[in-house]
């Protein structure tokens, strides 16, 4: 990369199941005064450009320039809006940084899945000519997915289940988790079936809530904090839409990505060089699945991963100390936490669930039926 | 290949319908509960630049300071002045009810007397021979028993001679 971007400070409203008193407003200004506050930065002086990251669909409306704007005190300045994963606006926002055309960039996203029926919004975003009148949702589409994985590489769903008493377990140390909870496997694999072999306890849960982050250039980061994070890899890529048009466990944009992020971060071995991993795993299956593209592990070799113990928090490799999406974060902003749990990881501030000693972190986000797009970030604190 | 005409092409017809149930929050969902209940317009006010806003802002797009003190919520209007307008002639299907609008029909942009941020509403009257730029009107509010706490709490705003 030329020249580097800082992620300054991260911040993120507790997540819940609803937030009744709040306009989704209410939720933005929420977690922009709280990052500007951790910044120590003026919001209306210091602030460039905005990146806002929202999905209209799920808003019920098209016009994020109605409440943003106010929210984030944008009035005469440069905000655009990434529709899509908030790890996209992330990317977006280093990008107006290495442009050289701003300094200080505040990117921010929110979502109340609670407002609406999150069935027909995955419907609504199917191939309206073919597929969308099947009664396709994206817990079929995992359905599918795990399927495939079960059958190409004999993964079980003892191992998925593996994958939710983890998480769920670990979003009980972390205070912004929505769901934290003590389960067992039998628990998980005896939860209402949704579509086999994805049972209600391995789904994200429906939640509102936002999150907001502070970039900056290296001079401007440097100055603002003793512990600046680095962007020193980045990748994205798309595939085809149509489930039928890739092979659902070969997660072929997800390895390109990841393999493009470590390129450009000098990470020869990841599963070695990486000291935790904060992915996106909408469905349990998905965990194992993404740890393989990610390369932390051979392929089909995701179940025994789990099975090892080296993604637990204590262990070797920790995935999703903060609890991950099964914990309870909604879509849109699922990405951007996950670079804001690494970001607080490498500041050693994530609280109870602060990973010892970590240096270098995997932020994942994706999006699509099936994952069809996925962003690697490499984050990295110190260096030169 | 011959081209085709419109006429051979397929269609496919489909109609989304998904159920919103949208939260007011604090600040607009008070300015709804005084219109329901006691058939009051109020307008919030910034701290900063002391800028009565109606409708309300739970934050001041200009200073970014919260407005939600409510001791300094003042009413305002009914009255007002109209600074803007249009008149549809063509009418549409209103997506958030499913029925054609009836036409014609006038919206205008009403300061409303104390207000320094303006409201937008439908006129009562939709001859444009009659309506003038900076013409007084006055919000038409529904008697208690129809008031929903919503914008159609106001009926419209009809002109006034003073």
């Amino acid at each position: 990369m030329a020249g580097r971007v800082g992620i300054v400070a991260a911040s993120m409203t507790k997540f819940e199941a609803a937030k009744p008193y709040q306009h989704l407003m209410d939720l933005v200004v929420e977690v922009t005064d709280k990052v500007v506050e951790a910044a120590g930065i003026n919001l209306k002086d210091d602030v460039e450009a905005v990146i806002s990251c929202s999905q209209d669909h799920w808003d019920g409306r098209t016009i994020s320039s109605m409440p943003i704007p106010d929210a984030v005190c944008s009035h005469l300045k440069d905000e655009s809006k990434v529709a899509g994963d908030g790890a996209y606006a992330v990317l977006y926002g280093a990008m107006h940084i290495l442009s050289g055309d701003n300094k200080l960039v505040l990117v921010v996203s929110h979502c109340e899945e609670s407002i609406t029926d999150g069935t027909m919004i995955e419907n609504w975003s199917i191939d309206h000519i073919f597929h969308r009148m099947l009664g396709l949702d994206y817990t079929m589409g995992a359905a599918m997915q795990a399927k495939r994985y079960m059958d190409k590489y004999k993964l079980t769903p003892e191992q998925f289940a593996k994958v939710v008493v983890k998480n769920k377990g670990n979003a009980r140390k972390n205070q912004y988790a929505q769901e934290a909870m003590d389960l067992t496997i039998e628990q998980v694999l005896k939860s209402k079936m949704l579509a086999d072999p994805i049972t209600e306890l391995q789904k994200k849960p429906v939640s509102d809530g936002a999150c907001a982050m502070i970039l900056a250039n290296e001079e401007v980061a440097k100055k603002l904090t003793p512990h600046p994070v680095w962007i020193t890899g980045v990748g994205n890529y798309y595939e085809a839409h149509n489930p039928g048009d890739r092979d659902l466990v070969e997660c072929a944009a997800l390895i390109k990505a990841a393999q493009k992020a470590y390129k450009m971060a000098g990470i020869g071995n990841p599963a070695k060089d990486i000291d935790l991993v904060e992915l996106s795993e909408y469905y349990a299956p998905q965990e194992l699945l993404w740890t393989e593209g990610l390369g932390l592990c051979g392929r089909g070799e995701g179940g025994k991963l789990i099975d090892s113990g080296k993604t637990q928090l204590k262990g070797e490799l920790p995935v999703n100390p903060s609890g991950g999406l099964l914990s309870g974060i909604p879509v849109t902003v699922a990405g951007m936490t996950r670079v804001a749990e690494a970001v607080w990881q490498l500041q050693g501030i994530a609280g109870e669930h602060q990973v010892q000693g970590a240096r270098r972190a995997i932020a994942h986000g994706c999006g699509g039926l099936c994952g069809q797009m996925h962003c690697v970030l490499v984050l990295e604190k110190g260096g030169k | 290949m011959k081209a085709k005409t419109q006429e051979e092409l397929i269609y496919l017809n489909m109609t989304m319908k998904v159920p919103y149930k949208w939260r007011t929050g604090e600040t607009m969902g008070e300015f709804f509960r005084e219109l329901k209940e006691n058939g009051i317009i109020y307008a919030n006010q910034c701290p900063t630049c002391g800028r009565h806003f109606c409708l309300p802002k739970s934050v001041c797009t200009r200073d970014h300071t919260k407005c939600t003190e409510r001791s300094k919520w003042i009413p305002v209007g009914p009255k007002g002045t109209l600074v803007t307008y249009f008149m549809a002639e063509q009418s549409f299907l209103l997506p958030t009810t499913g029925e054609m609008l009836k036409i014609p029909f006038a919206v205008g942009i009403v300061l409303l007397d104390g207000a320094a941020v303006i409201l937008q509403h439908q006129l009562e009257e939709t001859d444009t021979e009659k309506i003038k730029p900076f013409m007084r009107v006055e919000a038409v509010i529904k008697p208690k028993e129809e008031r929903k706490g919503n914008i159609y709490d106001i009926v419209h705003f009809k002109t006034i001679h003073e």
